[in-house]
């Protein structure tokens, strides 16, 4: 039982680590649907654009996953389950309202936005399987 | 949000850098000289909830935040048509 558990860690750490280069691929695919966004949804004066809250979103869960791949562990675990649970994709408003209302248009975003959700949530099961 | 530390900073620094296809002393560079003078600052006081605040010049932004003792550390820089 216990060998199990050590595996499923084991492949959701290796799932973590493969997945942060999909991520890159991904992301560097998209750049031709970003320059069409930065025209599409620009920046209101009070809020966030659409790219930037992608942006910030990006730059946090990849944090916690380059922290956790060159050391192999995140510090303060406690504080980044809070972190990653608070951190839903869909509920920034300005990802949501552009994943449910461009029907059939940028699907490559769209797919980035799908596989950040992911990594946030195998950093997720990573962190609590380590919990319990 | 991850923790602003020196190693996290220079692990960041060079993930951006890969992801965004630019080398990581370019990246650097353009991120430090990016001119908060005369940037649209969102908000416009102090930080959002997540504590991240955004600066937008022309096609470049740049997002903060605070690091345990007040001061403004960059988070990530970007060009909006690139």
């Amino acid at each position: 039982m216990t060998e199990a558990i050590l595996n499923e860690q084991e492949l959701t750490k290796k799932n973590i680590v493969q997945l942060l280069e999909q991520l890159t691929n991904v992301y560097q695919a998209t750049r031709i649907e970003r320059q069409e966004i930065a025209i599409q949804f620009p920046p209101e004066n009070e809020e966030f654009s659409l790219l930037e809250e992608l942006e910030l979103l990006t730059v946090n869960l990849r944090g916690y996953a380059s922290q956790f791949q060159s050391t192999g562990r995140i510090v303060n675990k406690d504080h980044v389950i809070e972190q990653l649970q608070a951190m839903r994709v869909l509920n920034v408003p300005q990802i949501a309202s552009f994943y449910f209302g461009s029907n059939n248009s940028y699907e490559q975003i769209k797919s980035y936005i799908r596989t950040l959700d992911y990594l946030r949530l195998l950093l997720l099961e990573y962190l609590q399987f380590q919990s319990d | 949000m991850p923790k602003i530390t020196a190693k996290y900073f220079s692990n960041n620094l060079l993930d951006h850098a890969a992801r965004k296809g630019i080398e990581a002393l370019k990246y650097l560079r353009k991120a430090h000289n990016f001119n908060k003078k005369g940037a649209i600052r969102v908000p416009k006081t102090g930080y959002r909830g997540d504590s991240s605040a955004v600066y937008r010049k022309s096609n470049e932004y740049l997002i903060v935040r605070p690091d345990q003792y007040g001061t403004e550390k960059i988070i990530t820089y970007g060009v909006n048509d690139d």
